[in-house]
């Protein structure tokens, strides 16, 4: 079997990093792209306080569930933060502070080499997705030149992938959201900053920045992690999937079905869903097909132990499917209330973390076996054992305690927090449509 | 832990690569734009569409900037350089009464270019309005029209202030020959 995953040793990688001339560079790049981007924001800043601040204020409220939801897509090894903010920050700052010269540049050139005519129809197509699919993929690029051993599956490169494009969705949404507001030339208003995330939060969010850039990340986790394959492959894919990356963008910037099929309003937001649901099925499909490969090469280390004690055959099987682990929670939550959730949930992490130090084992053995010399675990993975074992005393204990617990099972913070943005993007959606209509 | 000398070698060239893109981008597609001519000669006397259905007729020697311009279907706009004097017309598909669009026009001025002593009293025809102000060392004209209540059209100027004065008369009779077609 050909390992989806590739996890390397991790020791010494923060003194590492500063070594390299990459890290460097993305000091720079941060550096130079803040101190741009404050000039940027300065003076809608110092003209419209209000507008300009609740613009600042709804939009990082936006990015949780988003932050969320990508954190979540590989739930069995969790990025680490430093790294995720790194990502979201090159998004933000950086290709924010180099987008903005570069397109207007290439907008203009498209405008003398062709007609102003085109231009407008359709340079925002040509010009947005080569500049910003380019400076988002350099994101990409650094971080996996700083931390390679963090990109261990495909599902790696889509979360950073993903964290890059919500930076930069983001700034931008607030950039237009103050553009609106001098448009407007009504003075300092907040209504047309609520617009703004009705329109480019609420019904282009969804399939837009973190998208396309989530399906490039993909190529690339595949291209680090897929050493088996030839250079010609890896970077065939990396092509395909940065290729169809600009493509989803083009496809969304572009004039086509502009007129909402003739039915205004409404006939727009329909074409937004015919050109957007599209691209975001398509990642997530890609998503979940990577996570269940990546789950499943997890899982076969587990099963490898051969300790019932462990893993459990049923464990083994929910790790492999989708919402398997939230049934077993919801099992463990109707023998002993929201106290067996949490120790069902800390069971299966502390499995998670077993899976990833037996795979670094696999990474670092010399043999066929997987582990370390003869089949033994290595230090780390034998205090990961450790702390599964611990954790399933626990949840047995409680068990035992709380049998008369029951109670409906409420569901993860996670959960929640997914469904209530889900809820009010809904509500604000229908509420324009129906003003439309109206 | 150290870094091989071979790893920090290829770090260092692939961030070079990285480097020289943005460069490429930040750098060298606005170098690229400067260094083609951004200027058209449009024909005297004849209508330049600004949108599928607004049109106005350039004022004499006008060249057009295209890099500024925009023609769209039913917003867009149209820049003209006469002499050092840039002249624009920007069309929006907005439903304001004429006070109101002239009040945010004058905001945009304001806002945008850092306009001041925005004057309100400049002579116009009929269904329009008409002013001066002044934005740093340039002085700079405006005017406002509505057509049926539904579409917008802002005519700006500004230069310094004696080729303003020289060329205003071409651009007032520009501004007057902006029309709606059906």
């Amino acid at each position: 079997m050909t390992a989806p995953v590739r996890p390397r040793l991790l020791a010494g990688d923060l003194r590492r990093a500063v070594r390299l001339p990459v890290f460097w560079l993305l000091v720079g790049a941060l550096s130079i792209g803040a101190v741009r981007l404050a000039a940027m924001v300065a003076p809608a800043l110092a003209r419209y306080p209000v507008a300009t601040v609740t613009a600042i204020v709804l939009f990082a409220l936006y990015t949780v569930p988003f932050v969320v939801f990508i954190v979540n897509l590989d739930h069995l090894e969790r990025e680490p933060p430093v790294l995720l903010a790194t990502a979201f920050a090159w998004g933000a700052v950086v290709v924010t502070a180099t987008a903005v010269p570069g397109n207007l540049a290439a907008d203009s050139l498209v405008a003398k080499l062709v007609s102003p005519r085109f231009a407008a129809a359709w340079g925002p197509a040509l010009v947005g997705p080569i500049v910003e699919e380019i400076l988002k993929f350099l994101g990409l690029a650094v971080i996996v030149l700083l931390a390679t051993a963090q990109i261990n599956s495909v599902v790696d490169g889509m979360v950073y992938g993903a964290m890059i494009g919500l930076g930069y969705q983001v700034v931008e949404n607030v950039s237009y959201a103050a553009n609106a507001v001098q448009t407007a030339g009504a003075g300092d208003r907040v209504d047309l900053v609520f617009s703004t995330f009705i329109v480019r939060g609420v019904l282009a969010g969804p399939w837009s920045h973190t998208v396309f850039t989530a399906l490039a990340g993909a190529g690339v986790g595949y291209a680090v992690v897929r050493v088996d394959r030839s250079r010609a492959v890896r970077a065939g894919v990396v092509a395909l999937c940065l290729g169809g990356a600009w493509l989803c963008h083009f496809a969304w910037n572009s004039p086509l079905l502009a007129d909402g099929f003739g039915f205004g309003t409404p006939g727009q937001i329909v074409a937004l869903l015919v050109k957007g649901g599209p691209v975001l099925a398509l990642a997530l499909v890609l998503a979940h097909l990577a996570r269940r490969r990546e789950a499943g090469y997890y899982a076969s280390l587990l099963e490898a132990l051969g300790d019932s004690r462990v893993v459990t055959p049923t464990e083994l099987r929910a790790i492999c499917s989708l919402g398997g682990q939230a049934a077993l929670r919801r099992a463990a939550y109707a023998r002993a209330g929201a106290a067996g959730e949490r120790a069902a949930r800390h069971l299966y992490e502390c499995q998670a973390r077993l899976a990833v130090e037996l795979s670094r084992g696999v990474a670092g053995a010399s043999g066929p076996s997987g582990f370390a010399d003869g089949d033994r675990l290595t230090p780390a993975a034998t205090v990961r054992v450790r702390e599964v074992l611990s954790a399933r005393h626990a949840l047995a204990a409680l068990d035992v305690a709380t049998p008369g617990s029951r109670r409906p099972f409420a569901g993860s913070t996670v959960m929640w927090l997914i469904g209530g943005w889900v809820a009010v993007v809904g509500a604000l959606g229908l509420g324009l449509m129906l003003r439309a209509l109206t | 832990m150290g870094v091989p000398h071979a790893g920090l070698c290829r770090n260092a060239l692939y961030s070079l690569g990285i480097l020289a893109v943005i460069a490429a981008i930040t750098m060298g597609l606005p170098a690229l734009d400067r260094a083609l001519p951004r200027d058209r000669a449009v024909p005297l006397g004849v209508a330049y569409p600004v949108t599928d259905t607004v049109t106005v007729i350039p004022p004499p020697g006008a060249l057009l900037d295209v890099s500024q311009t925009r023609p769209g279907r039913d917003s867009g706009r149209a820049v003209f350089l006469v002499g050092r004097v840039r002249f624009a017309i920007l069309v929006s598909a907005d439903r304001l009464t004429l006070d109101a669009a002239a009040d945010r026009l004058r905001t945009r001025l304001r806002d945008g270019l850092g306009a001041s002593a925005i004057a309100t009293d400049e002579p116009a025809p009929a269904g329009a309005r008409a002013g001066r102000f002044r934005a740093g060392p340039d002085h700079g004209w405006y005017a406002v029209r509505v057509f049926d209540a539904t579409t917008v059209v802002d005519a700006t100027a500004s230069g310094p202030p004696g080729e303003l004065t020289t060329v205003l008369p071409a651009l007032r009779a520009a501004a007057a020959s902006i029309a709606r077609t059906a």
